[in-house]
């Protein structure tokens, strides 16, 4: 099951910020693979929402960027600032807490192992 | 695994900006994304053209520019918030500032001017472009947003018409015309057919609707109306000029039949002198006589030199704020060239006469020129340049303005002849 870009939408911008704190720079297509690969394909980022999403960030003052040349064509790296770091924590807090109380507001019992 | 030549990377940065992409930061992102996939996923003898046209279709649903609408939506949603706040903070500012300007100007207080102009230019060029910003935003349809458009402008225009009508600078009424051009004509019909189809605005569309076309109405009366206050004041002291011309007249009258009794050469001068003002006087009788019947009739025919003097009832002007048809019979009309008004013979020959008047008070009496009537150019209000005595007092002045200069003016002579006398 891949899920609706609407779902994604709104949580596009913790992902985001969770990967760059575990993995110090990524590029948007190494952002893309590695969603995909941390969710068994479940999750699929276009590339329609990433990039105005790393350019808000970046707008926002939340990640640094820096440029690499590869052979001719120009690789952007993304990494957190130190506001991104303390934005990051938040917002993954903030999504657990939202879906804790999403498990409770839709009654989602727990699955039985 | 697929290597791309540099022609290749020319080709599809060259591509990505045809098909609408213009930031360059985002042009490079996409580049190197589409570069990522083509090399993992494209065989090293593969179709390069073909596979490159198929991936990059992936990356939107109708066009690639919508890509970088959603960047620069994002991007300014940032500030919505900042916007937001600083039009609120401004709207407060500038409503404040405004009403603390007419309240200081009723109190005659300082600084009156300087609030006004600071409220109603924050509110012009601060409040309103954010307000049509943050709504333009909030609407899909471009009709929407050009009405939106149209108010803004309508607005604008109005708060800044009656603030250049306030402080008397030059272009309010244009303004304020244009204003009522741009609601009448452009916002209410779009603002009116858009609205009245929803049922869900249609009560609002009406009522705003009416409001809208009494409020053009009411500010067309204001743009276009003398200022009542100041013809009123002129009614009530006309009686009132009126009632002390005619008893310095008398007083005058009294003094001269004793002084005329004298029959020596002061004498005989004193009554030459007489003659003249009472020449003086009754010009200006008859200029005011013929102005109240030409403005009673509306019709310059009926001025006539040579007319039985009216008795003029004050309370009774039938157009006290008319100005064209005195400004016709003492001026022949608006003058195209307002640097050379030149009035018509009446006139001319009562400012003869004056003179006269000042220099035989000044070569046979000696009196000091300050008691002279003053007949010298004045600054107006209404014109760039210092204007002759004649437009500052008669030109395009309503007929109550008008008596009061006119019987001020009789006033002043029998004062002049008074300082003779004695």
């Amino acid at each position: 099951m891949i899920y609706s870009s609407e779902l994604i939408k709104g949580t596009l911008k913790t992902i985001v910020l969770k990967l760059l704190a575990d993995n110090k720079k990524m590029y948007g297509y190494e952002i893309t693979q590695k969603v995909k690969e941390l969710t068994f394909d479940k999750i699929q980022i276009t590339e329609g929402a990433l990039y105005p999403t790393l350019h808000a960030l970046e707008a926002d003052g939340l990640v640094t960027t820096e440029t690499e040349f590869i052979g001719k064509r120009v690789r952007k790296y993304y990494s957190l600032s130190p506001s991104g770091k303390n934005k990051t924590k938040e917002k993954v807090s903030e999504l657990a807490d939202f879906m804790d109380t999403m498990k409770f507001l839709l009654d989602i019992k727990p699955k039985q192992a | 695994m697929y290597r791309i030549s540099d022609q290749q990377i020319d080709f599809m940065l060259d591509d990505i900006r045809a098909r609408g992409v213009e930031m360059e930061s985002l042009q490079q992102n996409l580049l190197d994304h589409v570069c990522c996939i083509i090399e993992q996923n494209l065989d090293a003898n593969g179709d390069f053209e073909s596979f490159y046209q198929k991936t990059i279709r992936t990356f939107y649903k109708d066009a690639l520019w919508e890509i970088e609408e959603e960047t620069i939506s994002l991007l300014t949603f940032k500030n919505y918030y900042t916007m937001k706040k600083v039009m609120i903070i401004s709207g407060t500012f500038s409503a404040a500032a405004t009403s603390a300007g007419i309240f200081f100007k009723f109190m005659h207080w300082p600084g009156a001017s300087a609030l006004l102009v600071l409220g109603i230019a924050v509110a012009s060029f601060l409040f309103l472009p954010l307000l049509f910003t943050l709504k333009a935003k909030e609407k899909t349809k471009t009709r929407d947003k050009i009405i939106i458009g149209l108010g803004t402008i309508a607005a604008i225009l109005l708060s800044l018409g009656i603030l250049f009508k306030i402080m008397h600078w030059p272009g309010a009424n244009m303004m304020g015309v244009l204003m009522i051009s741009v609601m009448l004509l452009l916002f209410i019909p779009i603002y009116f057919f858009t609205g009245i189809r929803n049922p869900e605005t249609k009560v609002n569309t009406i009522v705003f609707t009416i409001l809208a076309i009494m409020g053009c109405g009411l500010f067309l009366a204001l743009v276009n109306s003398r200022p009542s206050i100041q013809i009123h004041a002129a009614e009530n002291s006309n009686q009132h000029y009126e009632t002390t011309y005619l008893y310095a007249t008398e007083q005058v009258s009294l003094n001269m039949a004793h002084a005329l009794k004298d029959t020596s050469v002061a004498g005989r001068n004193l009554e030459k002198l007489h003659s003249l003002c009472n020449s003086i006087c009754t010009q200006i009788e008859q200029l005011k006589s013929n102005a109240v019947t030409v403005t009673d009739y509306l019709d310059p025919e009926h001025a006539n030199e040579n007319a039985p003097l009216r008795k003029i009832n004050y309370a009774a002007l039938i157009n006290p704020d008319n100005y064209d048809l005195p400004t016709a019979i003492l001026f022949g009309g608006t003058q195209p060239d307002a640097a050379n008004i030149e009035a018509r013979p009446a006139l001319v020959k009562l400012k003869q006469d004056l003179k006269l008047l000042n220099e035989m008070v000044l070569n046979t009496y000696k009196r000091h020129s300050e008691v002279l009537i003053d007949l010298s150019d004045k600054n107006d209000i209404r014109f760039a340049h210092p204007v002759s005595w004649e437009v500052t007092n008669f030109y395009h002045t309503p007929l109550s303005n008008l008596l009061v200069n006119f019987t001020q003016l009789q006033i002043n002579v029998r004062l002049v002849e008074a300082t003779c006398i004695h």
